[in-house]
């Protein structure tokens, strides 16, 4: 497999999926399986095939001999596998992962930080429209249920990217469905033509390794703002999602990766150290300090925003103001 | 009060397959406004719940008329496993109300701490209760006129479920 040269524009959670398989593997980094089994030219996005007995080394070589045999049950043609299997799979998982988001109310807690964000635009007279992102977006149930209930005002374009063609087309086909005012694209978000205002995202910060976290922040040096929730770093998460998971879940991959993502995840301190490349005046929100606290807010989130337009939004945040942690 | 308690436990047993029916349809479909697609897979549940308590009615009925098992005795036995029922069913109708008002912090706890959990030991929870109308029957044969009903149950969800595997 061709091991992709991502420039420093180029990032997201599908190309750090795509580099995912040709990156040397760190011992014993657990793997999740839905970074495995699509991969895209995050340049082209064109679909690369994806060799099963590669996946499935890659599997065993972490420690996870369930996800090898998962994979290697996996239909394949000439050894590469087949790609409406690998998209309805993932279909299907992010259709069971929207549960996450409505259960904990996800959209809610991303528009009490949006709204007041824009505030802070609005009154710095930052020219609009204002363009939301979210980066690999999946169906795009964020951007969808923000459009739907969000109530961020006229002057404001909510948009999803995902470079998973199968992921976009039924994102689309839901929003069109529901009459709802968004747009999805099979798109790198941080080379859109008209570039975002603010960058969002939920559950994919831990998909982004090693020296691309870095990359996917300098890659919104161009925005105003991002706001990027993920698994609150601690030893409950990966106990809390295995129960969440087996309760709530149906697809094993989604089972399985739900373990693993919580394990994965960044803690503060790396999340704010990677956020600080942009040059924004960079916070934690909800970071957890207690098991108690990770059982009320099972996300953080890193909020980054420019200077000029921090003082702004921090009063506009409210009592929440209170839930920012600055970089220890 | 032999009464009171069948018709608590069947009341339980449709609330119960009412959830069955939701839990069935939900991460299934990806659009925002499901509220006509929950509630006609809690309908769907419920008829479900009425068919098995109605077999099992009709499996208790025949060994009290027709085998002249004491109604009294089979209500005497229930009493444990009806104690269970209510202990878990309140657990989660408190943690469910405090899901539906509470705020985001609020329904993430009820979720995390309670929904998520309770759920995944619904199963354990039925055999529990099994068990327990099996240890407290005063003979083997009525422990299991009461505990058949009770393993029955566990098998609204996957019945509902079928649906979707025959779609594939």
């Amino acid at each position: 497999m061709n091991t992709p040269t991502l420039g420093p524009e180029v990032h997201g959670r599908q190309a750090a999926l795509a580099v995912e398989l040709s990156r040397p593997m760190r011992p014993r980094e657990r793997l999740e399986i839905s970074d495995l089994i699509v991969d895209y030219d995050p340049r082209t996005l064109v679909r690369r095939p994806v060799r099963q007995a590669e996946v499935v080394r890659r599997l065993e070589a972490s420690g996870d001999a369930w996800g090898a045999r998962f994979v290697g049950a996996l239909p394949a043609k000439d050894g590469v596998l087949d790609e409406a299997t690998c998209d309805a799979i993932l279909v299907r998982a992010h259709t069971e992962l929207q549960r996450l988001s409505e259960e904990f109310l996800q959209v809610d807690r991303i528009r009490r930080i949006l709204s007041p964000l824009l505030t802070a635009l609005r009154s710095r007279q930052v020219p609009g429209p204002y363009r939301i992102v979210d980066v690999g977006c999946g169906t795009g149930y964020l951007v969808r249920a923000l459009a739907a209930f969000g109530r961020l005002g006229r002057d404001v374009k909510l948009l999803g990217c995902d470079m998973n063609v199968a992921l976009v087309r039924h994102a689309r086909a839901l929003a069109d469905e529901e009459h709802l005012d968004c747009e999805l694209f099979a798109a790198n978000a941080f080379t859109l033509a008209e570039p975002a205002h603010v960058f969002l995202s939920t559950g994919v910060l831990h998909h982004v390794r090693g020296d691309e976290l870095a990359r996917f922040f300098e890659g919104q040096r161009a925005a105003q703002a991002f706001i990027h929730f993920d698994t609150q770093p601690s030893w409950l998460s990966p106990i809390g999602s295995w129960i969440f998971h087996q309760a709530r879940m149906r697809e094993p991959l989604v089972r399985h990766d739900g373990v693993v993502s919580a394990a994965r995840t960044h803690s503060r301190a790396t999340l704010l150290r990677a956020a600080a490349s942009t040059g924004f005046t960079c916070r934690s929100f909800d970071g957890a300090s207690s098991w108690w606290e990770v059982l009320v807010r099972p996300l953080h989130a890193v909020i980054g925003v420019r200077a000029e337009l921090f003082p702004t939004f921090e009063g506009a945040l409210g009592p929440l103001a209170a839930r920012l942690a600055e970089p220890s | 009060m032999t009464p009171a308690v069948f018709a608590a436990a069947a009341l339980l047993a449709l609330i119960d397959a009412g959830f069955a029916g939701f839990r069935d349809a939900a991460g299934r479909d990806g659009r925002v406004f499901k509220d006509e697609l929950y509630r006609a897979a809690i309908r769907r549940g419920v008829r479900a719940g009425a068919f098995v308590m109605a077999l099992a009615s009709a499996w208790m009925a025949s060994w009290v008329l027709g085998a002249g098992l004491r109604l009294e005795a089979l209500a005497e036995a229930f009493a444990l496993p009806a104690a269970i029922a209510l202990g878990y069913a309140a657990l989660m109708l408190s943690a469910l109300a405090a899901w539906a008002l509470g705020e985001a912090d609020v329904r993430s706890l009820a979720s995390l701490a309670v929904l998520g959990p309770f759920t995944l030991a619904r199963p354990a929870v039925i055999v529990l209760m099994a068990a327990a109308g099996l240890a407290r029957a005063p003979d083997l044969r009525t422990g299991v006129v009461l505990a058949l009903p009770c393993l029955v149950q566990l098998g609204v969800g996957p019945w509902l479920g079928r649906r979707w595997s025959r779609r594939g």
